[in-house]
């Protein structure tokens, strides 16, 4: 339902919210999940009851999924903070032990750098480079300043490409310009 | 394989068939709303109460529970935008009537760390569990009280609402225990704002202050809702409320047994309108019947008299809904419960305030000892002014 004005109702906001961000916040969850993915359905149909019950603030798109990516940035360090470390190191010891091509060799050297980049940084570039968002996105939903992700995803690839130079055994990186465009 | 590409192909997502909306993981996810929402005892999506559910006492590591199949989305809760605006200082309560209440300093120093119960109990009443006594009490006095200025077109609503001490089973959302906000709500016709205002001027993630909304035809809620229609009879006060919870026009089936809907309904009006005095005693009388002849697994028990945070005296009916899980769902007597507060003012009959809690067995007399042994309160909701206003202001800036 529709108000005359235009204006969604909230529970049609939140159902084209649901519709459109499913599956980007269900990607989201799982890039950021340590403890393996059995949890993520439960994670992500967490993210979306804090949104069904806060509808009537879900801000008017585009707004809305800058929204729901902070809730579910907040639910995601909440469940992180339940998971034990014992069950954080069993789900990184199959990680290691499921990797074998030499392909996934150098993503799993790409995505071991980005976990020991500083929260910030890691953030910042998984925001940027793994969700997609714009450099102004990823500012709304990390509340800081466009200019403040630029320089953050700068120093996250030369910080990347600097450990991976140095660990390998990911390919050899090429000296491409980090500047992230605006999308 | 260059940088940037390396970086973007490392996606962990990207080796993995992520569902999409449509998928069985999806609808266990919606379906979870949906079970929140029928859970909830406050069918109307008002703002003042998500604030209270978020606070609900969802154990962090459950998983959630999905319905069986057959739960359709579609019509959820939906009423008129509650509205919410960033204003001036708490002043002091009025609920149709001038004098009710205390003046709320603002902002408002924190509750005690560990505090559980936002209240007060104050004593035993007289004749525990006769909680329609009180209500027809209430019902007398409300009928001799002076008519509100106006009735419409706006509904303005000011609450205090002071969050419980969160404690480990929270979103994590970055609400602060014992959080304290002004909540501003104009509902009219065509249009709703909403503000929400934090004493120390941050607002926590998530959160969006102020909303306002406008819509080019009345709104059927607020047609339905008009308090200057409203009957006074008790049985007439049931009709209407059905007629409207069972109309095509309301995308709001009721989902609890109608007594209890219409209860609910009562409430509502309450917590959101200025009311004709003979309408009020009419409601409290029409919710004194429901009281002696409960809907099966539930159950209303007679508090008697509390002080809530703010120092108001008030006197109390618990409604009191056995859950599954913790979870604010109709389920099995003896499973744990949920218990909602309603806190009256004793001279005026209006209503003062709510406190829900979640209790980890059954309620049956509640006593201090159930209270605090068995019950967290999820937050304390203060009415502050219930009144009617011209018109619904434009949305202010942010920060003003």
């Amino acid at each position: 339902m529709q108000h005359a004005g235009g204006t969604p109702e909230p529970v049609e906001r939140f159902h084209t919210l649901y519709e459109n961000c499913y599956q980007a916040i269900y990607a989201y969850v799982l890039r950021r999940t340590t403890a393996g993915h059995d949890d993520v359905p439960d994670i992500v149909a967490e993210v979306f009851v804090v949104a069904w019950r806060r509808r009537h603030v879900i801000p008017e798109p585009p707004a809305g999924r800058l929204w729901l990516y902070g809730v579910a940035r907040r639910v995601l360090r909440n469940y992180e903070r339940r998971v034990s470390r014992r069950q954080r190191l069993e789900a990184r010891l199959r990680e290691e032990a499921s990797a074998a091509p030499a392909d996934d060799l150098a993503y799993l050297s790409m995505r071991e750098a980005v976990a020991r980049l500083r929260p910030r940084y890691r953030e910042t570039l998984r925001l940027v480079a793994w969700d997609g968002l714009s450099h102004t996105e990823a500012a709304a939903v990390l509340g800081c300043s466009v200019n403040a992700v630029a320089v953050t995803i700068h120093r996250a690839k030369a910080q990347l490409k600097k450990e991976l130079s140095q660990t390998g055994p990911g390919p050899a990186v090429a000296s491409v310009p980090s500047s992230a465009s605006e999308s | 394989m260059d940088f940037e590409t390396l970086l973007r192909d490392a996606d962990p997502a990207r080796a993995v068939a992520v569902p999409g909306s449509e998928s069985p993981a999806a609808q266990a996810a919606l379906e979870s709303c949906v079970a929140d929402e029928r859970g909830s005892r406050h069918h109307r999506p008002r703002a003042l109460r998500y604030v209270a559910a978020l606070r609900s006492p969802t154990s962090p590591g459950m998983r959630l529970r999905p319905l069986a199949a057959g739960g359709v989305l579609a019509p959820i809760a939906v009423g008129v935008a509650a509205a919410l605006i960033l204003g001036t200082a708490a002043g002091p309560a009025t609920h149709n009537h001038p004098t009710v209440g205390r003046p709320v300093p603002f902002p408002i120093p924190p509750a005690q760390p560990g505090l559980i119960a936002a209240l007060t109990y104050d004593g035993l009443p007289a004749d525990p569990g006769d909680a329609a006594a009180v209500l027809r009490k209430l019902a007398d006095r409300a009928a001799a009280q002076p008519a509100p200025p106006a009735l419409g077109p706006v509904w303005y609503t000011k609450a205090a609402v002071w969050g419980s001490d969160l404690g480990p089973p929270h979103y994590g959302l970055d609400y602060r225990a014992h959080e304290f906000q002004i909540m501003q709500d104009w509902e009219g016709p065509t249009a709703s704002l909403e503000v929400t205002r934090y004493p120390d001027g941050r607002v926590p993630p998530g959160i969006i202050p102020i909303s306002r909304s406008a819509w080019k035809k009345p709104y059927p809620y607020t047609l339905a809702h008009n308090p200057a229609t409203l009957p006074t009879t008790p049985a007439a006060l049931r009709r209407r409320f059905l007629s409207w919870d069972l109309s095509p026009s309301n995308v709001v089936p009721p989902r609890h047994p109608l007594d209890l809907q219409v209860y609910f309904d009562a409430v509502s009006y309450m917590e959101e309108e200025p009311l004709p005095p003979a309408a009020r005693a009419g409601m409290l009388r029409l919710m004194a019947g429901i009281v002696a002849k409960p809907p099966r697994h539930t159950d209303f028990v007679d508090i008697g008299a509390v002080t809530d945070r703010a120092g108001q005296p008030g006197i109390a009916i618990g409604e009191v809904e056995p859950g599954v899980q913790g979870q604010r769902s109709f389920g099995r007597p003896g499973d744990p419960s949920y218990l909602t507060v309603d806190i009256f003012d004793p001279a005026t009959g209006a209503l003062l305030g709510e406190e829900p809690a979640a209790c980890s067995g059954p309620v049956t007399v509640l006593t201090v000892h159930t209270v605090n042994e068995i019950c967290a309160p999820d937050s304390y909701t203060q009415y502050l002014q219930i009144k009617a206003v011209p018109s619904v202001p434009p949305a202010p800036k942010r920060g003003h």
